[in-house]
């Protein structure tokens, strides 16, 4: 140790720390209350999952999919379940297709809900947390009755979903989102244009674009440095080219483009937005099959595929490659919270102790889809 | 000095328009979601995927669902019985193992043979507890032991004679 590293102290934040949204465990060399450098550490919930895939059967491992970002199971398991059709050539009924996208847009908001409540609670303020809880349960109430789960539901099946929605679903989800815009403004008055809340977020931590481009950044925190790229809208996938939604991107409307405060806003108008989808999947459910024939025995022919999809946190992809067998030769997954940690680093540097966890809070990292 | 006082008004202001919404759930008793949860009980709908559950007397012994579960959390053995039907002797789903997929469920070929209850509630105090026994235990087996359907055609040509 040389002097001038004498004036520095590391200390670990984590991996119990509640505000690092799961196990992260960053070590932090700080200068006083001034942090000179942070280096995240991960693999506390490594379970080997793409190690799991190579020993399991093609549909077998979609319940493992729910377990990557298990607070957006709904659009793992539609990643997953693309991947494989793409290689079987599995063509998916449009009934299913419509249900997948009602689907993965609720689980979107159940999502970004949890996030806007989570970062509330790492600022200081706790009732959002309940207010966001409070609404993710009429979500997961929804998906109960789908599919019978409530947070890992192995719904979206290779070749369509696992079964019809039962009657009274449509209203019910009708219902929600007739109740939840109400919520979004009170969500709003509560915490998103409150000055202190404002203060504490604006210009702090700002991602330039060119730096969201080089850390591979994507979902809201990309469209936050004002990019507009939505994988939803550049390669439509299912029948989003049919339906009419706005890609919100950052403004700069309280500070610079790209800030924490973008980023968190990126998600609430993101929640109206599928709220809109979701509700003209609704008028445009007909009648149909739920799933395509699918044999029980999957045999794709060998070759690779890469599958993405827009999830809440991000670009998640799947590479998959088949040697011909009943499984996967290898599966590799790209997830989109180990590119948007990789910029803390990069972030934290020469900003205070208490601005780390507003960083760690508006990037909106998830770990089990981190360590996998 | 007139911006000073403006931004004193616009922080007062929006804290009050939080606290606001905050107070208006806090006097207004409908508003209130919370379930007491041990005293008041959810009944989760139709379909929910609690507990699995097998009817014993009308599996077939198939092992669909041993072979689709992706943990490995059903044990299965099965025998002949006295008229050569297969019967699960051994059934044991190690509830702690399950991951409440619904693989097997899909997978078994008897109606309501295999299926979820409506129960969330059954946490124990050791592992060995969760584990669920279905199997019928010692079934009578067949009588001829090899099931080479020879000797079994010659053994029945042998009764036939006498
Ligand atoms: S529900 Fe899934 S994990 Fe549980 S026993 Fe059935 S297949 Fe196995
Ligand atoms: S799949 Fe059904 S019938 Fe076959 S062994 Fe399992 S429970 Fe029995």
């Amino acid at each position: 140790m040389t002097k001038a590293d004498e004036k520095f102290m590391q200390v670990n934040m984590g991996p119990q720390h509640p505000s690092t949204h799961g196990v992260l465990r960053l070590l932090v060399t700080t200068d006083g209350e001034v942090l000179s450098g942070v280096k995240p550490y991960i693999g506390y919930l490594h379970r080997a999952l793409e190690k799991i895939a190579e020993r399991v059967t093609y549909p077998q491992f979609t319940p493992f999919t729910d377990r990557l970002d298990y607070l957006a199971s709904m659009n793992c398991n539609l990643a997953y379940a693309m991947t494989v059709e793409k290689l079987l050539n599995i063509e998916v009924p449009r009934r299913a297709q419509i249900l997948r996208v009602i689907m993965a847009e609720l689980n979107r908001i159940s999502s970004h809900l949890i996030a806007f409540g989570s970062f509330s609670s790492d600022m200081g303020a706790f009732t959002p947390f309940l207010f966001g809880i409070r609404e993710r349960e009429f979500i997961n109430d929804l998906f109960e009755i789908a599919c019978g789960a409530r947070l890992t539901y192995n719904y979206i099946r290779i070749g369509g979903v696992s079964k019809d929605i039962p009657g009274g679903f449509i209203e019910k989800t009708r219902e929600f989102l007739d109740y939840f815009p109400a919520k979004i403004k009170e969500y709003n008055e509560l915490l998103s244009y409150n000055a202190i809340f404002i203060k504490r977020l604006a210009n702090i931590a700002v991602i330039s674009p060119d730096d969201a481009f080089d850390y591979g950044i994507t979902g809201p925190n990309l469209r936050a440095s004002g990019i507009k790229w939505d994988l939803r809208r550049e390669e439509p996938y299912l029948i989003y080219n049919e339906l009419d939604f706005d890609v919100p991107v950052g403004k700069g409307e309280m500070g610079k483009t790209g800030d924490a405060w973008d980023r968190y806003m990126m998600r609430i108008y993101e929640m109206e937005q599928s709220a809109k989808i979701v509700r003209q999947c609704l008028d445009l459910l007909a009648p149909g099959d739920y799933t395509a024939k699918v044999s029980k025995v999957l045999k794709p022919p060998a070759g690779e595929v890469y599958v993405r999809a827009e999830n809440p946190r991000g670009e998640l992809g799947f590479y998959l490659i088949s040697d011909g067998s009943t499984k996967p030769y290898r599966l590799k997954i790209r997830a989109p919270s180990f590119a948007n940690l990789s910029i803390i680093p990069k972030l934290a540097r020469g900003v205070m102790i208490a601005d780390l966890i507003a960083i760690i809070g508006s990037m909106d990292i998830i770990l089990p889809e981190i360590d996998r | 000095m007139a911006g000073y006082f403006k931004k004193m008004y616009h922080s007062i202001s929006t804290v009050l328009t939080g606290l606001g919404v905050t107070i208006k759930y806090g006097i207004n008793p409908k508003t209130e979601v919370t379930q007491q949860y041990p005293e008041v009980k959810r009944e989760p709908p139709d379909g929910f995927r609690g507990k699995l559950f097998v009817d014993i007397n009308i599996c077939t012994g198939c092992t669909a669902c041993a072979r689709i579960c992706p943990v490995d959390a059903i044990t299965l053995k099965t025998v002949r019985d006295e008229n050569k039907k297969l019967r699960p002797v051994l059934f044991d789903i190690d509830n702690a193992r399950c991951i409440y997929c619904g693989l097997c469920v899909e997978a078994c070929p008897v109606d309501n043979c295999l299926y979820f209850e409506k129960k969330y509630e059954f946490s124990a105090y050791s592992k060995q507890d969760l584990i669920s026994h279905f199997g019928l235990g010692e079934v009578k087996p067949a009588e001829s032991k090899t099931e080479d359907k020879k000797t079994e055609a010659e053994k029945e040509g042998k009764e036939a004679a006498q």
